[in-house]
């Protein structure tokens, strides 16, 4: 099983002088669009960094083809997972600062048979720890976080 | 994460919310009271006014294989569920609520209280009406009443569509969210994102031909996918896979949009 370092891939810290509103909108904004491309690259088969992600293995290949699904990697059976990619609003402001996010919200979905747990319905939660572990998809790439301090930095 | 949000996630986690095993339950239970009640009219062949008896009384033999338990356990985890939330966010105030939650469960959440004890109890209502029409003229007419047969016209659609009608809230409830993200955002132009395999309805075909699959609000709120309504929202329909995701217009052209 693959690690992931948490750290490295899933938070960006910076400390300003003060957060505008402006800036606070525009790096809402930029987090929609962020969101956007990590869900569509994952439709697509690309990591959070563009890389391909790893094919799926024959068996499972053949089940999907079978059932009339994709054979290339979309992450994508019932939608469910992908769609609970959610960015948090208002960003959250305590003692330590701003913090903005984007998440997956713990949605759940029924996937036909021979494509679920046991048969039962699974979290979007679980399924994105699940799928993450062998193909890294969600996360935060270097270009992202290049786009989100040029914003902190105006 | 704050504590709160572990403390909220660790203990929706530790329920086993299963639609689909309720359902299944239910559906067990409901086939094998239909067995019971098809058996003793096979076994006791009684008369019409007797048979009639037999048939208006499959409530009493669902009750007595437990529907009734069971129905109520899951009805009750969900409301249990949605008091623990109402209780957290009356004890940390509307602000501080929204933060506390915001990762946590409130797709479930809202998706459980749509999908409601109502429309569960109508849904079988209609059923058990039917069956019960179903039986009583089966009999009468001398009919050979089937069971595996009974049980896929009088059972096995309705429960499809029970789940079918659970995963579309979700992913309505989804989409809405998102939906509204973008509107708060100042956005106008949505991505449309997902499958295109033999699954892929024509409706989502035809969203998915254009390259980018970009779409402005106003061209989405045109949109008929024959079915849900609000494309926004419910996109190509029950059981739809794909999502419309918002963008600036950056972004847009980016991706090659001409808009």
């Amino acid at each position: 099983m693959a690690s992931i370092n948490v750290k490295k891939n899933f938070e960006l810290t910076e400390v300003v002088e003060k957060i505008t509103d402006k800036m606070a909108n525009d790096l809402q904004t930029a987090l929609l669009n962020l969101r956007t491309k990590i869900v569509f690259d994952a439709s697509q088969g690309k990591g959070f960094e563009g890389n391909p992600l790893k094919s799926y293995s024959p068996s499972y290949k053949k089940m999907r083809v079978d059932a009339g699904y994709s054979a290339n990697v979309n992450l994508t059976i019932t939608g469910q997972m992908l769609r609970d990619v959610q960015l948090e609003t208002p960003p959250r402001r305590d003692a330590n600062g701003v913090t903005f996010r984007i998440f997956i919200a713990n949605g759940s979905s029924i996937p036909p048979k021979g494509f679920g747990s046991k048969g039962v319905a699974v979290s979007s939660v679980e399924k994105a720890m699940r799928t993450m572990a062998q193909r890294p998809w969600f996360g935060l790439s270097e270009q992202a976080k290049k786009e989100l301090l040029d914003i902190l930095r105006r | 994460m704050a504590i709160e949000d572990l403390k909220l996630q660790k203990r929706i986690a530790e329920r086993e919310l299963s639609i689909e095993i309720f359902l299944n339950d239910l559906q067990r239970i409901y086939s094998g009271s239909l067995r019971d009640v098809i058996t003793r009219l096979d076994r006791e062949s009684p008369s019409a006014i007797d048979a009639a008896s037999v048939i208006n009384d499959i409530e009493s033999v669902l009750a007595a294989n437990g529907f009734g338990a069971v129905y109520r356990s899951q009805m009750d985890i969900y409301r249990d569920e949605l008091l623990y939330i109402n209780e957290s966010l009356a004890g940390v105030g509307v602000a501080g609520a929204a933060a506390t939650i915001a990762g946590a469960d409130i797709p479930l959440m809202q998706t459980l209280a749509i999908f409601e004890n109502a429309k569960i109890a109508k849904t079988f209502e209609v059923l058990l009406g039917d069956v019960k029409a179903y039986l009583y003229r089966s009999y009468i007419l001398g009919e050979q009443i089937d069971l595996s047969s009974t049980v896929e016209s009088y059972g096995d659609a309705v429960f499809a569509n029970l789940k079918t009608e659970f995963s579309t809230t979700m992913a309505t409830f989804s989409r809405t969210v998102t939906a509204k993200k973008a509107e708060d955002a100042g956005l106008e132009l949505f991505l449309y994102i997902g499958p295109s395999d033999d699954k892929t309805r024509p409706f989502c075909a035809a969203m998915l031909s254009r390259s980018p699959a970009i779409y402005t609000k106003a061209e989405i709120s045109d949109m008929d996918n024959g079915q849900t309504g609000d494309v926004l929202s419910t996109g190509g329909g029950y059981n739809c896979r794909h999502q419309w995701s918002p963008l600036t217009l950056k972004a847009a052209k980016e991706m090659g949009y001409d808009g």
